[in-house]
């Protein structure tokens, strides 16, 4: 197989079998799980390739689901739009706050990061709460108006077009693995000095990628917005703050599959084990320990070398060059 | 001091972290194409020294200049785009990239894609290209980081211990690729192995407790370890 096919097969053929889920899956759990993935792509690469850990993630979805919500409450009715406004806003809030974030490392970064979380559910909450609507938040399901050959109003077109973004944002930072960039990234998290010393602008390199990852998380959020056609204050809660992270160490950091398998498992523990009994975060918890207990490596890091292992087997050995 | 020909002046360098001062009004040059060697014990603050000419500690007082251009409050990204590169002592490449990755990342930095340079003087590293440089030994990883400084062609490379630690046949290795470089690239060397000194420095720098105690240029006293003397 050659490299490009290779390269496309890993992408079309898992983000295949959730698109043939869709008719064994319901449509509701398939469409969280994509959105979710999303959202945890973001994470997943601030956390797996700059080495950026980030309790703040809910205010950067919050950002671009308000901007979506305001477009479609008070400006216009055309879902696309809106979640491009949802995404420029989310490039907006990140650029300007990269610029100061950045410069933080480590537990600073969490924290302050956590910490803004808490001032943009606050600023939704009450601060703005004559345009927000406060804690009722605001509704626009019935304000928007069909899109043309997928229809983003109807569940079944938008599970479609959610399934499209998130095969575009895969691909993106699958392809970004292989730029100068995405090694730069990596270089950043590994030795911040030796980047200097190559001639590189490390303050550049953090910014850019914390823009890109933020507004990924914005473009989860401008999603959830159309599908649900209503936002609220509880997505910048505090007290979610940690869920793309756990999501990201329970799929495997800075791993390909890592936050497609880690919404899986979560949206579907969370689904599944709900129905069951009421503590489902209960259950994650304990996945989580056991699975760093296991060697840190989450799902998919711990399946990919077996993997990897069985697929070496069954191919024949290359032939020995000098 | 005057060196008109001199293409690395460092003058009255004062440094120092927080209240301790480490370096003590130290001046050396190093001519075009020649390379000079920083001797001394642990703590001297010979890597001081170096870290403050890359652009990484801003001295108290007095200049560094390369080619009539003062280095003083640039950043080490600036320094390293003038063509000064530092390879650092740790011997730590990125641990996640590929040797392959780790040239490309110099190569995009500095836009020279010609990576024979490399392999001319470090021929392992090719067949190593897709090796993680966490799994390179100590000796592969200090040909990765010269050969990586290498690429753009460097106008001064400043080299901090490079020998430390490594197998007597890659010192002898390197011995020789610092012999070569020596007319092409301008070199400022911190190092303990006096026998390599010996043999590939111009002029010996003797530094001790922070300042330059001894410049050493007569090359039969240099070949003779007379820089001993002063440590």
């Amino acid at each position: 197989m050659s490299r490009r096919l290779r390269w496309w097969a890993g992408i079309l053929i898992p983000f295949g079998v959730l698109a043939v889920a869709r008719w064994v899956l319901p449509l509701p759990f398939l469409v969280e799980v994509l959105i979710f993935s999303v959202y945890t792509m973001a994470c997943n690469f601030l956390l797996g390739r700059v080495g950026f850990i980030s309790f703040g993630q809910p205010a950067y979805l919050a950002a671009g689901a308000y901007g979506t919500a305001f477009y479609l409450y008070y400006f216009g009715r055309d879902p696309l739009l809106g979640i491009l406004v949802g995404l420029a806003s989310g490039w907006l809030f990140s650029a300007v706050v990269g610029l100061v974030f950045v410069r933080l490392r480590s537990d600073y970064f969490a924290l302050v990061n956590l910490a803004l979380a808490v001032i943009v559910y606050h600023l939704m909450q009450k601060v703005l709460a004559p345009i927000t609507k406060g804690d009722n938040g605001l509704w626009f399901l019935d304000r928007m108006t069909s899109t043309p050959v997928l229809d983003l109003t109807r569940p079944d077109g938008f599970v479609w077009f959610a399934w499209l973004v998130a095969v575009a944002v895969w691909a993106l930072y699958k392809a970004l693995d292989d730029t100068v960039f995405g090694a730069c990234c990596l270089a950043t998290k590994t030795n911040e000095d030796k980047v200097k010393f190559l001639g590189y602008h490390d303050f550049k390199i953090r910014w850019t990628a914390f823009v890109l990852a933020n507004t990924t998380a914005a473009l989860a959020g401008s999603l959830y917005g159309v599908y649900f056609g209503f936002v609220s204050p509880e997505m910048a809660s505090a007290a979610r703050a940690a869920d793309p992270v756990v999501v990201t160490i329970l799929g495997g950091t800075g791993t390909l599959y890592g936050p497609l398998v880690g919404a899986l498992a979560y949206v579907g523990m969370k689904d599944l084990v709900s129905g069951v009994v009421g503590n489902w975060e209960f259950f994650v918890g304990l996945l989580l320990v056991v699975i760093m207990l296991a060697g840190e490596r989450g799902i998919w890091g711990t399946l990919e070398p077996w993997l990897r292992r069985r697929w070496a087997w069954r191919r024949p050995a290359p032939a020995l060059q000098e | 001091m005057s060196h008109p020909d001199g293409a690395l002046v460092v003058e009255g360098l004062h440094v120092g972290y927080g209240e301790a001062q480490v370096l003590f009004d130290v001046h050396l040059a190093v001519p075009r194409g020649q390379l000079a060697a920083c001797v001394g014990r642990n703590g001297a603050g010979k890597t001081t020294l170096l870290r403050t000419i890359a652009g990484f500690l801003r001295p108290r007082a007095g200049s560094v200049r390369y080619g009539g251009v003062d280095l003083v409050g640039r950043k080490p990204y600036e320094v390293a785009r003038m063509g000064i590169r530092y390879v650092q002592q740790d011997k730590r490449v990125f641990a996640d990239l590929t040797v392959r990755e780790n040239l490309r990342l110099a190569s995009y930095a500095t836009g020279d894609w010609d990576w024979d340079v490399v392999f001319k003087y470090f021929p392992r590293l090719k067949g190593l290209l897709d090796r993680k440089g966490g799994y390179l030994s100590g000796g592969e990883r200090q040909m990765l980081m010269i050969g990586r400084a290498l690429l753009g062609r460097p106008k001064v490379l400043l080299i901090d211990e490079p020998t430390e630690g490594l197998a007597p046949a890659v010192v002898e290795q390197l011995g020789r690729v610092f012999e070569e470089l020596k007319g092409q690239t301008t070199l400022l060397m911190v190092e303990q192995n006096l026998p390599l000194v010996g043999r590939v420095a111009d002029v010996v720098y003797a530094v001790k407790e922070g300042r330059v105690v001894a410049e050493i240029t007569d090359p039969d006293a240099i070949r003779s370890g007379a820089v001993e003397a002063y440590l």
